[in-house]
């Protein structure tokens, strides 16, 4: 962080958290958009992708010296899934093999919205941290009055 | 925003009060030695910067520049509580100042 001045550490730790969420979202967002495709970068069928995520190395050292637990979360890579693609015969479609194959990918776009379910619920858990943590410091604000 | 403080008599405040309010036994247990006004200034230009940082993710979200509106409103979050807490000392300051010039008849 470059920033010495942390006022609300939850709230950062809760703001990594919903970067995470969102880069989620937008992995699930590209596979159901590429859910027919047969012509993913390569000129194979798309692969469905999926986030890794890593709980973030919290090495740093606050002022006072003490290690500071919490350091939030962070996508450690996008990885590719590994199950084969789908064989539909399609013969006239420009991708089909000699036999009239396509190659499709295998997406279930079921299980997308489930893991789609699961990303905002876990956005909505963070958004929900963040405002008990600004919860907390008005309420510390206001102990003076 | 906290342009508003730099000529308002909240530094002078902190001046006067330097004078008078820094503890004597304060030099061995801080770690950073210097006046209260210097301590008051440096919060002053932390909040100063967070709030400059908000203002710069806004700016980055409107040109296009980031897509995390998340981000842009945490950051908000951060300097408008980080503006409280400078506003709420400032009031206990000037509560103070006040109420010691109400001490003379």
């Amino acid at each position: 962080m470059p920033n010495e001045f942390n006022i609300m550490p939850a709230m950062r730790v809760s703001a990594t958290g919903l970067d995470a969420e969102s880069r989620r979202m937008e992995v699930i967002a590209n596979n159901i958009a590429n859910a027919n495709t047969t012509a993913a970068p390569g000129g194979n069928a798309y692969h469905r992708k999926q986030v890794i995520f890593a709980a973030k190395l919290a090495s740093e050292m606050n002022k006072m010296g003490q290690e500071r637990v919490a350091a939030g979360v962070e996508v450690k890579q996008v990885a590719e899934d590994t199950r084969p693609d789908k064989l539909v015969y399609r013969p006239g479609h420009p991708d089909a093999d000699k036999d009239g194959n396509v190659r499709m990918p295998d997406i279930n776009v079921l299980e997308e919205m489930v893991d789609m379910m699961g990303a905002t619920r876990a956005y909505e858990a963070n958004l929900a941290a963040i405002k008990t943590s600004r919860a907390m410091a008005t309420q510390a604000l206001g102990i003076g009055r | 925003m906290t342009e508003l403080f730099n000529n308002t008599k909240l530094r002078g405040i902190g001046e006067d009060l330097s004078l008078n309010l820094k503890p004597s036994r304060a030099s061995s247990t801080e770690p950073s030695a210097g006046s209260f006004k210097d301590v008051l200034r440096s919060l002053v230009d932390e909040v100063d910067s967070l709030q400059k940082t908000a203002d710069a993710s806004i700016k980055g979200l409107a040109t296009g520049e980031t897509t995390d509106i998340h981000d842009v409103t945490v950051k908000m979050e951060e300097a408008g509580v980080a503006f409280e807490l400078m506003m709420e000392i400032r009031n206990k300051l000037v509560d103070a100042y006040q109420q010691i010039m109400k001490m003379q008849p």
